[in-house]
């Protein structure tokens, strides 16, 4: 703003016409930037906030809607107690854990890798990014259930290549120690184009210079990368690690449409082990404990994250001044 | 101390207070079989980390303001 009416300022002397006088403006740049948070806090304060104050409340009382005494007394801790000896809470934590760390790895990879071969094509560029679109625009319960009818053992297309290959027909989803890669590789193929996306439009936000100067010194392309596309890159990096890292610890819907937990509990996630335990079995009390718990983990993750993130563009823009 | 710091400072000792606690509940209650104690140690603990950031901002500013007055 300040920088657009110097240049006005500029332009004018040189025209040689008499500046005129400042106009008096209505509100402050504070005032104005609060003006226009005010919306988003409103609504941020309903539907967050309220529900949240909401959780902590039931998590410190005895709630069982199942029991006449419905949402009932004051038990101090005694719900987070619980939260930290049960054991199918703490599985369904590692399974979690499992889930994302492979998800978001391979998302990552992939994603970096398609944005690069994007970012070099000549030809139908247009059409391969609108194509890699797609799987984003789909809703994931739907996709969801066509993947469902992929996967399956006797109709489904993965068997008809597993077998064209000469390779033993899987029960994809029915069994235990398939059924969580089949919920990855589902993800992957979802939200890799995200990625990619993100990672494509940093790329080409890219400043040109640096990369001339290192063609003129000769470095070879395996140094270019290491020395000035990734370091370049890596706000761009550590913003989508940490929303597709979030994104995959709240996986739900995936969960419900592919498997709905199973077989046994080995495709139960988080989110799923506390929708059955607060909205199928009425145990509110318990549920939101646990998910204060695993909201403080998330928390806490993203916060050291985004505070070297934030240092790193501190110390960027400090060295650019 | 600007607002911002302090807030960020006031979040972080928030985050190490609930650590502390849940730390306690989940290994060290078996031991000491206190809730109290606990507690009183997680906010102590997470009151500390305010004050020692409270007094490395101010020393920091402090020694700016002692910095400047030298460049003048």
């Amino acid at each position: 703003m300040n920088s657009g009416s110097v240049s006005v300022d500029n332009a004018q002397v040189q025209a040689g016409r008499p500046r005129s006088a400042p106009k008096r403006r209505l509100l402050s740049d504070s005032a104005y930037s609060v003006l226009l948070i005010t919306p988003a806090m409103i609504l941020i304060l309903i539907f967050a906030l309220v529900p949240l104050a909401y959780a902590i409340n039931v998590s410190f009382r005895f709630a069982d809607l199942t029991s006449p005494r419905g949402i009932a007394d004051f038990v101090g801790l005694e719900n987070y107690h619980f939260a930290l000896k049960d054991n199918f809470f703490w599985a369904s934590v590692q399974r979690t854990l499992q889930f994302a760390i492979s998800a978001v790895v391979l998302e990552m990879v992939l994603g970096i890798a398609i944005a690069f071969l994007l970012n070099e094509i000549k030809w139908l560029k247009g059409i391969a990014r609108s194509l890699i679109i797609l799987p984003l625009a789909a809703s994931p319960f739907a996709v969801g259930l066509i993947w469902r009818y992929m996967y399956h053992p006797e109709f489904g297309v993965f068997n008809y290549i597993v077998s064209r290959l000469g390779m033993p027909e899987q029960n994809w989803l029915g069994n235990a120690s398939l059924a969580m890669p089949s919920v990855i590789a589902f993800d992957v193929w979802q939200w890799t184009p995200f990625v990619a996306l993100i990672v494509l439009a940093g790329l080409q936000a890219l400043p040109k210079e640096p990369f001339e100067a290192a063609e003129l010194d000769g470095a070879s392309r395996w140094r270019v990368l290491r020395t000035l596309t990734f370091p370049l890159l890596s706000p761009v990096l550590t913003l989508v690690l940490v929303l597709r890292t979030i994104d995959a610890v709240r996986l739900y819907d995936a969960v419900v449409s592919l498997t709905g937990g199973g077989p046994g509990t080995s495709t139960e996630v988080v989110t799923f082990y506390l929708y059955r335990l607060g909205l199928r079995f009425f145990r509110l009390d318990q549920a939101s404990a646990m998910s204060l718990l695993f909201l403080y983990a998330t928390v806490v993750f993203t916060g050291l994250v985004m505070r070297r993130f934030m240092r790193q563009m501190a110390e960027r823009t400090r060295a650019k001044n | 101390m600007t607002l911002s710091e302090a807030w960020d400072r006031m979040f972080w000792s928030i985050m190490l207070t609930i650590f502390v606690g849940l730390v306690w509940m989940g290994f060290l209650q078996s031991y000491v079989a206190c809730e109290g104690v606990g507690l009183v140690v997680a906010v102590t603990i997470g009151i500390v980390f305010f004050a020692t950031g409270w007094r490395s901002a101010s020393a920091k500013k402090r020694l700016a303001a002692a910095g400047e007055e030298e460049d003048v």
